[in-house]
C-alpha cells in the first residue's frame, strides 16, 4: 500500500507511545496500561479506516466513469438488439419488396405478350379484309372481330397500367428501410463515442463524461418487440373519429 | 373535385415523393410540387397558391408536425389542408397531429385506395363546411 496513512501517529510518535507503554507495564500499572493500549490500537484503526474509504470512494468513481450513467449497459443490453431487430425488419421489406416487384414485372410481360398477339390478330384481319375484296357479310365478321380485339387492347392496357402503378407504389420499403437505417447509424456512432471514452477513460486521457445521446422522439416504422405499441390504419381512423375528425 | 389543385407534397426520401406524385397523378391530380422537407416547404407555401399539403412526419430540418403548426399559426395559411403520410403509428402521435389540426392521417406503408378514401373525405369535409 502506497498511499500514507494519515491521521497515523508519526513514527516518533508511535515510539514515544510504546516506550511509555513498556514503562507502565515495568511500573506494573495494568489499568493505565490497558487504557493506553487500547487508545494506541484505536489510532492505528482509524488511519486504515480512513485509507480503506478512501480507497473505495475512488474506486466507485472509477466504476461509475465507466459505466456511463448506465449508458454501456443499455447499448449492450437493449440498443443493440434493438438495431438488430431494426435491420431484420429492413432485410423483410426489402425482400417483400423485391417479390413484390417481381411478380408484378412478370404480370406486366405477360400483358404486353397478350397485347402483341392482340396486335398480330389486328394485322391478320386486315389482311383478310383485303384478300375478300370486302363483301359485306365478311365485312361486318371482320369489323366484329377486330372490335373485340381492340376493347381487349384496352382492357389489357388498364390491367398494364394498374400494374405499373402497384410497381411504383412497391418501392415505398426505401423510404421505411432509409428511416430504420438511419436509426442503426445513430446507434453505431453511439457505440463508437462510447467506446471511444472509454479508451480515454482507461487510458487516463480525460475525466470527461459521455455527452447525453440525443435520445429520438419519433419511433419511425412500426417493428414488432422494438417500438412501442403502433396502431394500423383502421385504428387511427377511429381514434380520429372519436376526436371529431 | 378540382383536379387541377395545386398539391405540396413533402417528403425526405425522393422515392416516397415519387410514390405519392404517382398515386396522385393516377387519380387525376396532376399539379404537384415537392419539397424535402418542413423547411424547403415553408416559403414555397408562403409564396402562395397552394391548395393542398401532403406531408411526412420524421424529416430533417423541420418536422412535419412543426410545418403542420406553422401553417395553422400563419393566418394566410391556416385553412390549407394538410394529409400527413407517416410510419409514426404511436397514439400520442396520432392525437398529436389532430390537435395540431391535421386533416386527414395515413400511416405507412399504405395504398392507393387508402389514399383515395382519405383524399375524397377531406374534400367531402371542405365542401360541408364551405
Amino acid at each position: 500500500m502506497n498511499a500514507p496513512l494519515n491521521n497515523t501517529p508519526g513514527r516518533a510518535d508511535q515510539i514515544r507511545r510504546l516506550q511509555e507503554l513498556t514503562a507502565l507495564l515495568e511500573a506494573g500499572d495494568d489499568t493505565a496500561f490497558e487504557a493506553r493500549f487500547a487508545s494506541f490500537l484505536q489510532a492505528r484503526d482509524q488511519g486504515l479506516f480512513v485509507s480503506v474509504a478512501k480507497l473505495t470512494r475512488s474506486l466507485h468513481d472509477a466504476v461509475r466513469e465507466l459505466r456511463f450513467d448506465d449508458r454501456l449497459s443499455t447499448l449492450a443490453g437493449r440498443e443493440i438488439p434493438d438495431a438488430c431487430s431494426r435491420l431484420d425488419y429492413v432485410a423483410k421489406v426489402t425482400e417483400q419488396a423485391a417479390h413484390k416487384t417481381l411478380d408484378l414485372v412478370e404480370e406486366c410481360q405477360k400483358l404486353t405478350q397478350d397485347i402483341a398477339l392482340a396486335t398480330h390478330d389486328l394485322s391478320a384481319a386486315c389482311q383478310r379484309a383485303q384478300a375478300y375484296s370486302c363483301s359485306p357479310y365478311t365485312l361486318s365478321g371482320l369489323v366484329v372481330s377486330v372490335d373485340e380485339t381492340r376493347s381487349h387492347i384496352v382492357d389489357t392496357t388498364t390491367d398494364l397500367r394498374e400494374r405499373l402503378s402497384r410497381l411504383a407504389q412497391a418501392q415505398e420499403y426505401q423510404d421505411l428501410a432509409g428511416q430504420v437505417i438511419r436509426k442503426v447509424t445513430q446507434l453505431v456512432k453511439s457505440v463508437e463515442g462510447a467506446l471511444i471514452e472509454l479508451l480515454r477513460a482507461s487510458g487516463g486521457l480525460t475525466q470527461g463524461r459521455a455527452a447525453e445521446s440525443a435520445e429520438a422522439v419519433l419511433h419511425g416504422p412500426a417493428i414488432d418487440g422494438v417500438t412501442p405499441a403502433a396502431v394500423s390504419q383502421d385504428d387511427a381512423d377511429s381514434l380520429l373519429a372519436e376526436l371529431g375528425f | 373535385m378540382d383536379k387541377n389543385l395545386k398539391i405540396l407534397i413533402v417528403d425526405d426520401f425522393s422515392t416516397m415523393r415519387r410514390i405519392v406524385k404517382n398515386l396522385l397523378h393516377d387519380l387525376g391530380y396532376t399539379n404537384t410540387h415537392e419539397a424535402d422537407d418542413g423547411k424547403t416547404a415553408w416559403p414555397l407555401l408562403q409564396s402562395g397558391g397552394f391548395d393542398f399539403v401532403v406531408t411526412d412526419w420524421n424529416m430533417p430540418g423541420m418536422t412535419g408536425i412543426d410545418l403542420l403548426k406553422a401553417i395553422r399559426g400563419e393566418p394566410r395559411l391556416a385553412g390549407l389542408p394538410v394529409l400527413m403520410v407517416t410510419a409514426e403509428a404511436q397514439r400520442d402521435q396520432i392525437i398529436e397531429a389532430a390537435k395540431a389540426g391535421v386533416n386527414g392521417y395515413i400511416i405507412k406503408p399504405f395504398t392507393a385506395v387508402t389514399l383515395k378514401e382519405k383524399l375524397d373525405k377531406i374534400f367531402q369535409r371542405l365542401a360541408e363546411a364551405a
